[in-house]
């Protein structure tokens, strides 16, 4: 049985708009003008268990709204779900104990009492056993390095700080499915860094399955090998996260570092020149050719070292973004056989 | 995987039941932090007392109705810790909760959001007593007028019917609450409500004194039930007959209340948009 099954799922919201000013308000107070958002069209895939996937759009692409309704806190307008089997909106407490869905920005620590008080409470709300509770608070001390966090204040903890305990409060019943929004957001590049360790090493330990969202990249780039991407509601891809570099940007980079220094002109024939640095440059090349390439500049050129390189995954989403952007999203990506059944045709 | 609906409902409850203790000591911890509010009670609670001064002035000339100023005193006293042990404030936070989605962090947890508000509601309660009994039971020692039933059996009674009065404020403020599913004025029928039982329960005049017709009216709402019952019945003033119906009304009165907010969250919870959260 797959871990997240979703199929056709659909989510429309409506929202009621108001001009701005006085009459606008007075306008609205008679007569409210409602607009529905389409938040997510017919999104189809599957996680089996274990997988740790990506899930990337821009803001307001509707990552959260999915993420949410496979949670449970939301009821689908259309479609269907399952997560280990289960309906998420029932909220059945079978359900409840497997999954956990954090949120960067929001809390269920009590802000007024150390954290150690809200773990507490989830063990005696998950009902978990005293020394399986020890042994799981023991190890996400280690883990996340809580130690001295757990007996201040909340409120009196830094972000990161807090961030971290968050974390182990999501994950003191441990969680088979793991929702994660914006784990790592406001986050400095240190604590970054260890939150994606620690979701990497939950994955190994508990083969737990994780879905993801994240505005870095980086947090993508280590720790999914597979990503949805999703745009205005719409699934545009589906698969591995490096087949999907290959189509969007059809080049890679090719790094060299010269004997001596060479003008522009003499490593131009060889690609679109990035960046010349003295004896270091930067050449952008067509994929197919890569190899082809890389033999001419070392026998045409002084070279000393040379290394390719995948483009950045920044600049692989902001293409797929950018093609979605056309004036049908929907005629987005199509036309390669590998995600043409991701496409929505409704 | 899917057990029989009995079976799980029973896990359920059961799992809800183990988790009270420590729902209950969390929350007298939360309370304990928050100092200014319980000096806020603590004045906030005196509103009686004006009350009960102008009262005290009018009846220097005679008892007014049934009461005469010993009874004024031990009324409007008992009112005091009484609306202690019943006042509910969980309205604006679930408010707030609903609309700004701050509910969904205790919607992923197995347990139903409402036992977190009635926990809080119920382990306040220890301090409010403490803090506001014994000024009041040294108040009512040195006044000598008023005259309290203080038989075991009737503080029993009177203890049983508070408990079923604070139940019945707090599903009927959270059925209210539950409205912020749809609206943005939950808190606005909540003042039309606060309104109305502040005069219906007898909290600012004696339900004894108001006319004959009105008080008849009365006992077809919620309101007495919420204060004058108890109220009265620690004064020694009511009459088994009325005793044993009191606790019938507060009996259906909360059953549906609790039907109700069973059946607006059912229904509030397909609306909840999780937004911000």
């Amino acid at each position: 049985m797959p871990a997240i099954e979703v199929r056709h799922l659909h989510k429309y919201y409506r929202v009621h708009h108001k001009a701005p000013g006085l009459m606008g308000s007075l306008r609205a107070f008679f007569r409210r003008r409602y607009q529905v958002i389409r938040a997510v069209e017919d999104i189809s895939f599957t996680i089996e268990p274990g997988e740790i996937v990506g899930f990337l759009g821009p803001n307001g692409a509707g990552k959260t709204t999915t993420l949410k309704i496979l949670a449970g806190l939301l009821h689908p307008t259309a479609g269907e779900v399952r997560v280990l089997g289960f309906i998420p909106q029932r909220r059945e407490r079978a359900f409840l104990r497997q999954i956990t869905l954090v949120m960067g920005q929001k809390q269920q620590l009590l802000w007024d009492l150390p954290a150690i008080e809200t773990f507490l409470l989830n063990q005696a709300v998950y009902g978990i056993p005293e020394a399986e509770f020890r042994q799981t608070l023991g190890e996400l001390v280690d883990l996340l390095e809580l130690d001295g966090l757990l007996t201040k204040q909340v409120r009196k903890l830094s972000l990161g700080e807090r961030m971290k305990c968050e974390l182990a409060a999501a994950l003191l019943h441990r969680p088979r499915v793991l929702f994660l929004d914006e784990p790592t957001i406001g986050l400095d590049v240190t604590m970054q860094a260890r939150i994606r360790e620690f979701i990497g090493e939950y994955n190994r330990r508990t083969r737990a399955t994780v879905l993801l969202t994240s505005h870095y990249m980086a947090d993508v780039a280590a720790l999914c090998r597979r990503v949805l991407v999703i745009h205005r509601g719409h699934l545009l891809y589906d698969g591995d996260l490096e087949a999907l570099a290959e189509r969007v940007t059809p080049y890679r980079v090719v790094r060299v570092t010269m004997a001596q220094p060479l003008p522009a002109s003499a490593l131009a024939p060889f690609g679109e020149v990035l960046s010349l640095n003295s004896h270091r440059a930067e050449l952008r090349v067509p994929r197919a050719r890569t190899a082809e390439i890389a033999a001419a500049l070392l026998t045409a050129l002084p070279v000393t070292d040379l290394a390719i390189e995948e483009p950045p995954v920044e600049e692989v989403i902001r293409r797929v973004f950018a093609e979605a952007a056309q004036p049908d999203p929907e005629q987005g990506l199509r036309g390669e056989d590998e995600v043409e059944h991701d496409i929505p045709h409704g | 995987m899917h057990p029989s609906p009995f079976s799980e409902w029973a896990a359920a409850l059961g799992a809800t039941l183990r988790a009270y203790p420590t729902l209950l000591r969390v929350y007298w911890a939360r309370t304990l932090e928050y100092r200014v509010q319980i000096m806020i009670w603590i004045l906030a609670g005196a509103v009686p007392l004006v009350m009960l001064a102008v009262w005290l002035s009018l009846a220097r000339e005679g008892p007014i109705g049934s009461f005469d100023a010993g009874t004024f005193v031990g009324y409007y006293l008992a009112a005091i810790f009484l609306r202690r042990m019943t006042g509910v404030w969980i309205i604006w936070d679930l408010n707030q909760d609903i609309r700004t989605g701050g509910l969904s962090a205790r919607l992923l947890r197995p347990l139903h959001p409402l036992h977190y508000d009635l926990a809080r509601t119920l382990a306040s309660r220890p301090l409010q007593a403490l803090l506001v009994g014994p000024p009041i039971a040294l108040a009512l020692y040195l006044y000598p007028g008023p005259q309290l039933d203080l038989a075991p059996i009737n503080i029993a009674r009177v203890a049983a019917a508070t408990f079923l009065a604070l139940l019945l404020e707090f599903f009927f403020q959270y059925a209210i609450g539950l409205t912020a599913f749809w609206t943005s004025q939950a808190i606005a029928f909540y003042e039309v409500w606060f309104f109305l039982k502040s005069l219906g329960s007898g909290y600012v005049i004696p339900l004894a004194l108001m006319p004959e017709g009105i008080q008849a009216a009365l006992r077809w709402t919620p309101f007495p039930f919420m204060l004058s019952f108890p109220l009265e019945m620690l004064l020694g003033r009511l009459p088994p007959d009325r005793i044993a119906q009191g606790f019938v009304a507060q009996g259906l009165w909360l059953a549906l209340t609790v039907v109700a907010v069973a059946g607006l969250w059912r229904l509030g919870i397909r609306q909840y948009e999780a937004f911000g959260a």
